[in-house]
């Protein structure tokens, strides 16, 4: 059976004026379905731009990407737009609630375009936002927003869901929580989560850990037993 | 050094946001261009009249008198020391027959060089009296050849004032007298001049001159300022003192001159009649001597008679006598043959004897012896008795001889006699030839003498009626181009105040709103360099560059296209009603100094007051991120019903339209000001375009209006009448240019006199009175009068107030006006002939006839019409419409004009909010993208609030729309048009369209920069 995601030799230039960038240098590796999967380095390292890659959100240079069996690296740009759209879930680093809608307004964006969305407001009520389902995002905590945008891409019911640092803007308490969160999610719904991080620590939550440098991967490993984020301190 | 990074920063930054800059530095152009524009315009619209009048040497002063003018006065007004120029001058109305048979009043005016010149357009100039230049407005080129002929229908005086009467067009000219259409009203025709003629001085064969135009050091002063207006004034006394004395100085010389002359004549005429009595006695003399000889020659004659009686009786008694002689004569041969043969029987007898004596006794011998000598004596005395008898006879023949010739002596002296008579006789015939020539010639100086009487009578009549002159010293503003320009072009300048006003308060917003965007945008940037150590008027001097050097920049720009691009776009639109040249181009300092004051304090104000607010902070709070304004909901959604029906991006549309409230009210004013400008341009042009539909359709129902020559008798129209018997039907009118004078208060108008109503028809079946409300007017009464509303709202009048109608002779009319109506094209007093009769003591000349057609060629039919006896003009209405409708087309410039800056206002508007907007919600927007947004989506995301605040603006713009239409037209207050002031369906339809037309292409435009937006915007930290 084919890996759910796989990267082969995946590399991504800039080219800035004369001047060429290697943000990607040939990077190889699979992620299989259901995984709660952490792809950690530096910053600068390249794990940006594998999120960009497999969010969809650039394109490669060259190389191979499929995801589900769809080769994405091969996708024109509406294309593209479709595997976002019906495919992944993401969750930013800065949450990016839309400041003009509430809670649940910010779910129903997305929800909306989908195919098979889920209820927006069972989906709240999941990550534990029922109460607060019509505030504003300037109404709530960091932690809280976090939990909306996971909402948001819990609610389009994607294949993948890709997180960007989901608890870099969030203090460590908060942090723990929205990462159970999507640990649970993984868990329970068995979707695909990849989360990018800096944080070695969070690395011990992981299904598979892959570590990048340089724009390489650096290293995968496989935990099979993956500790529950509760018991993991940093 | 410092500030050398400073401004490379302040460069680099322009040059980044180059969108900003130029949105700011649109629409402070956008907003300098219209105010320098609207208000440079009549500064423009009077220098160019101004240049215009002083290059063609337009007079200063006009004078007149009713005697005339002469070379000496024309010295005397030069003697005036503030006279720069003075010139004699002539100008008379006449009636020319036009070579496609049509009568028309024109005005001649001598052709000059020096003062109103006027411009030759085309052809030549003339020469000779028998040419002439035409009116450029009226006379087409194809005219030029053609002649003119002066209509023997025109005055005698007139007549007599010009040498020759055919005149033929050699060219087309403007003249300054005329500046704009209107050409003035006369008493000839149908009261309206159709143009003008000039034509060389020779043409008039007068010793003066109708006016004498005068140029003053005055025309150095601007045309309609206080100095111009005030020098006129003083000179105006002058010649108001001066004239009125020469002239009666000229009329007691003409007077004196004429009544000498008169005298002479007199004195003349006295001898004259002296001389005929006295040829009249002579004649009878002569008539006495002629009888005398006829008495003489009949005397003569009888004598003659007398003789010739008594050569007859001569001749008789010669005949007699002659008879007698013959018959004695006879007697005498007889006697004498008696006597040979008495002889011979003697002698016989005595041979016998003889013979017998042998045989015979001698008693027989002695007896027979006794009876021969008694035969012998007895042949003796016979003898003897036949010599007496013969000496008688001789006698008588003698006697005979002499009759004869005393009767041959009577005879001659009977034909001298005779020859004498005849020779008296024709003496006589030749007397009385010789006399009755006398008589002829003297009948012949008799009627001459009387008619010479007569002459003289009038002369003298003419004299005693040859009343004291009257004097007028008239200034420019008795000419209608002139004063008309003074009016019209305030016009603009009513409407440059609003306009400005509007295009500045948006230019502030916009700069305001892009700068708090800019200053918001680099919060961090101004925390920083307020920690290293800037002071703050040295990063408030990059934002105030950045904002001011963009005012003034679009401010010099908008001003020069503004000072440049209105007037020239008005001045097209006046070229309808004046033929000046085209427009000077004012820069005018002052207005430049003003506008870019209010651009800059428009947009550096704006940015100071934004950034005063962000200096108050602390560095370290600078270079924090500002929290992001809280989402708020909308009052909509209050609304349950209506909030519930709309769909997800509907909510999401309206709570980001109604967001930020300053910029709501930028769009809704910018948009609305679009949208009020376009409907305020297209209803212009309908509230324009529609007068004369209007007028032809709604108030003159008639077709054709045709003009009698002048003084054609009522009952001498037949044929016209017969023409429309079965085609069409007619009205008579009298029509004149008259003066409505309220109180001092005058304006022109035509006074239309309506007939009295027939069976079937009155003045109402051809022309509808309706007050402005649609009531019907009733026909006016006896010194009653219809006005159109608009001349009396302009002379102050209503229903029930009098006035008085002036016509050129200065007789007048008073009337009581009955009731205002609606109409739309010139202006009108309508009254019955009673009116006029009892003012005028005459009825009027029913000179112009409405006909209503049948037929739907009107053309053909007018000019079928045309052609009948006495219709000296005809003009079809439907022409004129098309005419004006034509004219009407140079609107289009200015409608143009308004959509330009509508469209310029809502781009720059649009674009820059848009552009805020989506610089603004830049993370927003690639979350969507991330999201899985299409881009035709995300779009609409974006922009519907575009449309929707659009579509709000449109609404206000309504009402802005509405009041700024009313507020233009109220303020383009043309005299002689009423509007009907007015925004079609369709012009709201177009104005929507067209500014949705124009939040497309912004929209469009913008759509380019958010398919740029990278996705990875929204991994970005917030700043």
């Amino acid at each position: 059976m084919n890996p759910f995601i796989s990267f082969e030799e995946v590399k991504k230039i800039y080219h800035t004026g004369e001047v060429d960038t290697v943000a990607l240098g040939g990077a190889d590796f699979t992620v299989e379905k259901g995984e709660f999967c952490v792809v950690v380095g530096a910053s600068g390292a390249g794990k940006t731009t594998i999120l960009n890659i497999l969010g969809g959100m650039d394109a490669l240079s060259s190389g191979k990407v499929v995801v589900d069996g769809e080769e994405i690296s091969a996708y024109n740009k509406r294309k593209l737009t479709s595997y976002r759209r019906y495919d992944v879930g993401f969750v930013f680093q800065f949450y990016n609630l839309v400041q003009n809608l509430t809670a649940l307004e910010n779910v129903e964006l997305a929800s909306q375009i989908c195919k098979d969305p889920l209820d927006a407001a069972t989906v709240l009520e999941e990550v534990g936002l029922k109460e607060r389902m019509n505030n504003f995002p300037a109404q709530l905590s960091g932690g809280e927003q976090q939990r909306v945008a996971i909402a948001r891409a819990l609610a389009k019911n994607p294949k993948l869901l890709l997180c960007d640092e989901p608890t870099g803007a969030l203090d460590y308490n908060t942090g723990k929580g929205v990462l159970k969160l999507l640990q649970d999610t993984c868990r329970n719904t068995g979707k695909t989560v990849i989360v990018i991080t800096h944080n070695q620590a969070i690395t011990q939550m992981a299904d598979r850990i892959i570590s990048v440098r340089s724009g390489k991967v650096e290293s995968i490993e496989l935990n099979d037993t993956p500790i529950p984020i509760e018991k993991i301190i940093w | 050094m410092v500030k050398k990074s400073l401004r490379k920063n302040t460069v680099r930054e322009i040059k980044n946001s180059l969108g900003r800059y130029l949105a700011i530095l649109a629409i402070v152009a956008l907003g300098v261009g219209f105010f320098a524009g609207l208000k440079v315009t009549r500064q423009a619209m009077v220098e160019t009249a101004d240049d215009y009048l002083r290059d063609n040497g337009f007079f200063d002063l006009r004078l007149i008198s009713t005697i005339g003018l002469y070379e000496e006065d024309v010295e005397a007004v030069k003697q005036q020391d503030f006279v720069l120029d003075a010139e004699g001058a002539c100008s008379v109305d006449v009636i020319v027959t036009a070579p496609d048979d049509s009568d028309q009043v024109v005005k001649l005016h001598t052709y000059s060089d020096r003062i109103n010149q006027v411009i030759l357009t085309r052809g030549r100039l003339p020469e000779v009296p028998n040419e002439c230049l035409a009116d450029e407005d009226v006379v087409p080129p194809e005219m030029i050849g053609s002649k003119l002929i002066i209509a023997d229908s025109n005055k005698e005086e007139t007549l007599e004032m010009l040498k020759e009467k055919e005149l033929t067009i050699v060219g087309l000219c403007q003249s300054p007298l005329y500046m704009n259409f209107e050409r003035g009203g006369t008493t000839l025709g149908n009261g309206k001049i159709a143009g003008f003629l000039i034509v060389p001085k020779e043409e008039f064969d007068t010793d003066y001159t109708t006016e004498i135009y005068v140029r003053t050091d005055a025309s150095n002063s601007r045309i309609y300022s206080k100095a111009y207006k005030d020098a006129m004034e003083d000179y105006t006394d002058v010649f108001e003192e001066i004239l009125p004395v020469r002239a009666k100085e000229k009329y007691d010389e003409l007077y004196a001159d004429a009544k000498q002359e008169i005298d002479d004549a007199w004195e003349e005429v006295y001898d004259a009649q002296a001389d005929i009595d006295d040829a009249k006695e002579k004649i009878e003399d002569g008539e006495q001597e002629l009888r005398d000889h006829e008495q003489e020659i009949a005397d003569g004659e009888k004598e003659i008679a007398d003789h010739e009686q008594d050569i007859a009786d001569g001749e008789k008694e010669i005949k007699e006598h002659e008879q007698e002689i013959k018959d004695g004569e006879k007697e005498l041969a007889e006697g004498e043959k008696q006597i040979e043969d008495a002889k011979a029987q003697l002698q016989e007898a005595q041979q016998q004897a003889a013979l017998m004596a042998a045989f015979m006794t001698p008693e027989q011998l002695s007896a027979g012896a006794a009876q021969l000598e008694e035969t012998r004596q007895q042949i003796e005395a016979a003898e003897l008795e036949l010599t007496q008898q013969r000496a008688k006879l001789e006698k008588g023949k003698r006697e005979l001889t002499k009759a004869r010739r005393e009767l041959a002596d009577g005879k001659e002296q009977l034909e001298e006699a005779k020859a004498e008579l005849e020779d008296g006789k024709q003496k006589l015939e030749d007397g009385k030839t010789e006399l009755t020539d006398a008589k002829a010639e003297l009948s012949d100086g008799e009627k001459e003498l009387a008619d010479a009487t007569v002459k003289l009578e009038d002369a003298q009549k003419e004299l005693d009626d040859f009343e004291e002159p009257d004097t007028y010293v008239l200034g420019r503003n008795t000419n209608i181009g002139y004063a008309c320009f003074e009016n019209d072009s305030a016009i603009v300048e009513g409407i440059g105040n609003v306009f400005p006003v509007f295009f500045f308060l948006v230019a502030a917003l916009v700069c305001m709103t892009t700068m708090n965007r800019m200053i918001e945008e680099q919060r961090t940037q101004i925390g920083v360099m307020k920690a290293l150590g800037y002071s703050e008027a040295l990063i408030m001097g990059k934002y105030l560059f950045y904002a001011g050097s963009a005012a003034i920049i679009g401010g010099v720009a908008g001003f020069f296209a503004g000072s440049y691009l209105f007037p020239a776009v008005i001045w097209e639109a006046y070229s309808i009603m004046y033929t000046i040249r085209p427009i000077n181009f004012v820069v005018n300092g002052t207005l430049a100094a003003l506008s870019l004051l209010v651009a800059v304090l428009c947009s550096v104000g704006a940015t100071y007051v934004t950034l005063d607010r962000e200096m108050k902070e602390q560095a370290a709070e600078l270079m924090r991120p500002k929290a992001p304004a809280t989402g708020k909901r909308v009052f909509l959604e209050k609304i349950g019903f209506i909030w519930k029906r709309l769909s997800f991006t509907g909510k999401v549309s309206m709570r980001n339209a109604f967001r930020y409230k300053k910029r709501m009210f930028m769009m809704i004013l910018g948009v609305g000001g679009c949208y009020g400008l376009l409907i305020t341009g297209f209803g212009i042009k309908d509230s324009i375009t529609d007068v004369c539909d209007r007028q032809f359709e709604d108030v003159q129902k008639y077709d054709v209006t045709v003009t009698f020559a002048d003084d054609t008798p009522l009952n001498d129209r037949q044929e016209f009448e017969a023409l429309l018997k079965n085609e069409g039907d007619y009205f008579y009118v009298s029509s004149k240019s008259m003066d409505a004078d309220a109180k001092g208060k005058v304006k022109s108008l035509t006074m239309v006199v309506l007939s009295d109503p027939e069976e079937g028809k009155a003045g109402d079946d051809f022309i509808r009175f309706c007050s402005e409300k649609g009531e019907e007017i009733p026909l006016p009464g006896k010194g009653e009068a219809i006005l159109n509303s608009k001349v009396a709202r302009n002379l102050g009048l209503s229903v029930g107030d009098t006035l008085i109608l002036r016509d050129p002779d200065l007789k007048e009319i008073p009337v009581r006006i009955s009731g205002l109506m609606r109409n739309y094209v010139f202006n009108w007093a309508y009254i019955n002939e009673d009116t006029y009769r009892e003012a005028m003591g005459e009825a009027p000349d029913y000179n112009t006839a409405y006909v209503k057609a049948d037929t739907e060629d009107v053309y053909s039919f007018g000019a079928k019409l045309g052609n009948a006896e006495h219709v000296a003009s005809v003009s079809v209405s439907d022409e004129l419409s098309k005419r004006i409708d034509s004219m009407m087309e140079s609107l289009n410039q200015i409608v143009l004009l308004v959509i330009f800056c509508a469209a310029a206002l809502a781009f720059i508007v649009m674009y820059n909010l848009t552009n805020i907007n989506i610089t603004e919600r830049l993370r927003e927007i690639a979350t969507l993208k991330v999201l899985g947004f299409y881009s035709g989506e995300t779009a609409i995301y974006v922009f519907r609030e575009n449309i929707i605040l659009t579509a709000l603006g449109c609404i206000a713009g309504l009402f802005m729309g509405y009041g700024l239409h009313r507020y233009v037209m109220y303020n383009i207050n043309v005299d002689a048009v009423s509007f009907d002031v007015k925004i079609l369906p369709p012009s709201y339809l177009y104005g929507v369209a067209l500014t949705f037309l124009f939040a497309l292409i912004v929209d469009l435009a913008l759509s380019v920069k958010l398919e740029k937006i990278k996705m990875a915007e929204s991994l970005k930290s917030v700043e």
